[in-house]
């Protein structure tokens, strides 16, 4: 499990925007336990944007990859 | 609101971005019209989605049952996540502005303030200038060393390591700070490796805005700026001389604007 991780993160590294800040260390970290670990392979979604169009995986595929935000409600 | 505005910034870097809510579609539409949203407010009412990325707020009940826990994933082109962005209090959440900082160090920031030491230079910047309560932003200080000089780092044992110290105030909490990699140098004088840091290094300081009832009545409609002070302290030394310990006053501004309290109109609530 160690060894799939640590081949991931080289996958990751060599894709761009991770290569930048690996010369630092977190000397104190909060890393949080919840949301799918570092290394694992994004699911596959399919959902209704606000426009009613489908958008998934492979919609939302940038040439350098997806940030995807996880809110909590637009009617707080 | 904030990804919006941080839209073209990851476009620029050749990132989509959308945001997936357990929010129904109606109340995707109005809020996305409402605020002129135009990048995917993706509607996920059965909280599938929420559930397979392992987000889910367990102890959401009643009508916030279904909620996600606030935060980001990068996910590389393969598919893969390659970065997660969370924080443990559902009130705080990173910036957009923090997150490409994150992901692209070199395009962090913009540029607050330079400060010309004997033995150093400081630059400092910032992921944002403005934020909300519960925003984690990040600090960053680049420091320029001469070729020959060196400073320590934190772990040295005999020398004043480097060290980012914010003064504490009740509009901020300190979340984690990182230091570079140090590098290990030999010391003749006294025949021993010590951990330092040279030429251009950066230090990076994240803070959360706080959130709390006594913030928001303290912001009042308009908001307030702050000022974020800080020490840097610091030893110099080059191959024969050490310098006496040094202290640098640095801080940072910031707008802090009221949290964002207009609701959905009522007929498209959750029940």
């Amino acid at each position: 499990m160690k060894n799939a991780y640590i081949a991931v993160l080289i996958v990751c590294a060599t894709l761009g925007p991770r290569m930048f800040g690996k010369g630092q260390s977190e000397k104190t970290t909060d890393s949080v336990s919840f949301g799918l670990e570092v290394g694992a392979k994004a699911p596959s979604f399919s959902l209704k944007d606000q426009f009613g169009q489908k958008q998934s995986n492979e919609t939302l595929q940038g040439t350098n990859g997806t940030v995807l935000l996880f809110v909590r409600s637009a009617d707080l | 609101m904030q990804l919006q505005n941080a839209k073209q910034r990851f476009e620029a870097q050749g990132i989509k971005i959308a945001a997936i809510s357990y929010d129904s579609h109606a109340i995707l539409k109005e809020f996305a019209d409402r605020l002129k949203i135009d990048y995917p407010l993706l509607s996920d009412p059965d909280s599938t989605v929420i559930q397979r990325f392992h987000v889910l707020n367990q102890k959401a009940a009643g009508i916030n049952k279904g909620m996600a826990l606030p935060g980001f994933f990068y996910i590389d082109k393969a598919g893969v996540i390659c970065e997660k962005y969370f924080e443990r209090s559902y009130a705080d959440r990173f910036t957009p502005n923090n997150v490409i900082a994150k992901l692209f160090p070199e395009l962090t920031v913009e540029v607050t303030q330079k400060v010309d030491e004997p033995h150093l230079e400081v630059e400092l910047a910032q992921s944002d200038r403005t934020v909300i309560p519960g925003n984690r932003l990040s600090l960053t200080v680049d420091v320029q060393l001469p070729p020959d000089i060196h400073v320590y780092a934190p772990g040295v044992q005999g020398y004043k390591p480097i060290q980012l110290t914010v003064q504490p105030s009740p509009e901020i909490r300190l979340a984690s700070s990182s230091y570079p990699v140090e590098r290990m140098l030999y010391l003749q004088a006294i025949k021993e490796q010590v951990p330092v840091f040279t030429g251009k290094f950066r230090i990076v300081q994240d803070i959360k805005i706080t959130a709390s009832r006594v913030m928001t009545e303290w912001l009042g409609a308009t908001g307030k700026l702050i000022q974020v002070n800080a020490e840097l302290q610091y030893q110099a030394c080059d191959k024969t001389i050490c310098y006496p310990p040094a202290s640098v006053p640095v801080s940072w501004q910031l707008q802090v604007l009221p949290p964002d309290e207009e609701r959905s109109p009522e007929a498209i609530r959750h029940r």
